[in-house]
């Protein structure tokens, strides 16, 4: 016997299946990441206008079958597609980043509420024409903080102590944050962050919502904390995301 | 399934993997085959090994041809300064169905997209740069469809053209002909009002 769900959900990625289906994969506000089959989906725009495109926001109702692997989707209704994150390809990349980011980070089923305002709300930013790269360092820090993989940015994570003022720190993705100078081993993988970077990144993991919206970063911040974001999260995941690839694709051959 | 002879499970098997095809169909296809004469077998057969060794991708628009340069490339009484930019060679087809355009074409061989990764080098962006080098081409049309991807690619072709002094327009969304303006959605009705054209 199949089961009903009703949710809401914004959609992770999206392919087309065979002749006339597409999967698609969804992060839903009661269930966590879901993957469904659309039947029919390519040949029929009516029943899914729209609304199967990645990032966009959806009412659905999906049947399930104990132990099935995949979902049926019954109905995807949009509530917004995102339309002016369409209109330019850089943030395109940033909206693509930011759900496979997700789904790389979420097993199938963890339902997570804070992480789905998360990404609903920064979608909405991203759509707002709010400045790509800042959202993005942001978006990452508070995903990994909500996922339980914020790295130690306030204290050595080797000493524990609170780095001098006036000593160099660095950044250890296998030790999971800041080593200061003493701490260092010279063979060490590491990246350079300042004092300044970390202390930002710390407060954007840390800040309320409208905390965050004041928070501004400079951009040394922003090219440092890009490089450190980038090391730690490959080094979580074992590998570099598609769209990541994908960004840097379109900006070398500008 | 063995109590069909060996030839006939082969066929079967090789109709099996046909898309859309399953089990039954094969089976369907197999034995009709089999009933019909020995000139329609042949001439089918020959078909598949030409398409292989014949096809070849056009030199100018990468459509397939059977020759160097393909009949629309090589028409006379078509435009060589409208390009009309396509996913695939079935947009081709259906816009030459239109029978309203008469421009040429340049099929990129796929699109864009940030999520599966594929970038501007794993499709024929370059080749249509090069194209509008030459400086015989006054406007580009870009046909890829209405999707995330397609959008993404559009931004970049019309991105990479920027310093060429050629107009790049995009095809029209909106709403279908025919249809009735309260059951459109909202993300299309968006759409038409913001491509609305002057009467
Ligand atoms: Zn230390
Ligand atoms: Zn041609």
């Amino acid at each position: 016997m199949s089961m009903f769900y009703n949710t809401y959900a914004i959609v992770l990625d999206s392919i087309d299946y065979g002749e006339s289906d597409r999967i698609v994969k969804f992060y839903t506000i009661d269930y966590g990441k879901i993957s469904g089959i659309a039947k029919g989906a390519k040949r029929s725009k009516k029943r899914f206008v729209n609304s199967l495109e990645p990032f966009s926001h959806v009412k659905l109702i999906f049947a399930q079958k104990p132990n099935a692997g995949l979902a049926r989707v019954d109905q995807c209704e949009l509530i917004n597609g995102f339309h002016s994150i369409k209109k330019n390809i850089e943030i395109i990349a940033a909206a693509s980043y930011f759900v496979e980011l997700l789904s790389e980070m979420v097993r199938e089923g963890q339902k997570n509420q804070k992480v789905f305002d998360l990404v609903l709300k920064f979608l909405k930013h991203l759509n707002d024409g709010k400045e790509p790269d800042t959202l993005t360092r942001f978006f990452e820090i508070r995903l990994l903080s909500m996922l339980g993989y914020l790295p130690h940015l306030d204290k050595c994570v080797v000493c524990k102590k609170l780095p001098d003022e006036d000593l160099k720190i660095y950044f250890s993705s296998a030790k999971g944050g800041v080593v200061c100078q003493s701490c260092i081993t010279s063979a060490e993988p590491r990246v350079s962050i300042s004092l300044g970077t970390a202390k930002s990144l710390s407060l954007a993991a840390n800040a309320s919502m409208e905390g965050l919206n004041r928070l501004i970063l400079s951009s040394h911040a922003k090219k440092e904390g890009a490089l450190v974001l980038e090391d730690f999260i490959k080094y979580q995941l074992g590998k570099e995301l598609k769209s990541k690839k994908f960004m840097e694709k379109i900006k070398c051959e500008m | 399934m063995s109590y069909y002879a060996e030839p006939i499970m082969r066929l079967i098997q090789e109709f099996s993997k046909l898309p859309g095809i399953g089990e039954k169909t094969a089976t369907r296809l197999a034995v009709h085959i089999l009933n019909s004469s020995n000139g329609y077998a042949a001439a089918l057969a020959k078909s598949l090994i030409d398409v292989k060794e014949k096809i070849k991708v056009c030199r100018e628009c990468f459509n397939l041809s059977d020759k160097e340069i393909c009949s629309i490339c090589s028409d006379l009484d078509r435009r060589d300064d409208v390009v009309c930019v396509i996913e695939g060679i079935n947009d081709l087809a259906a816009i030459e169905k239109t029978g309203g355009f008469k421009g040429k074409y340049h099929v990129l061989h796929g699109v864009l997209s940030p999520l599966k990764g594929i970038g501007p080098d794993d499709v024929k962006i370059m080749e249509l740069v090069k194209k509008v080098e030459k400086g015989d081409i006054k406007e580009v049309i870009i046909a890829t469809n209405p999707n995330v991807d397609g959008e993404a690619t559009a931004l970049y072709i019309t991105k990479v053209l920027k310093s060429f002094n050629i107009k790049v327009t995009r095809i029209a969304t909106g709403i279908p002909m025919g249809s009735d303006l309260e059951y459109i959605d909202a993300a299309t009705l968006g759409m038409a009002i913001e491509g609305r054209r002057e009467m």
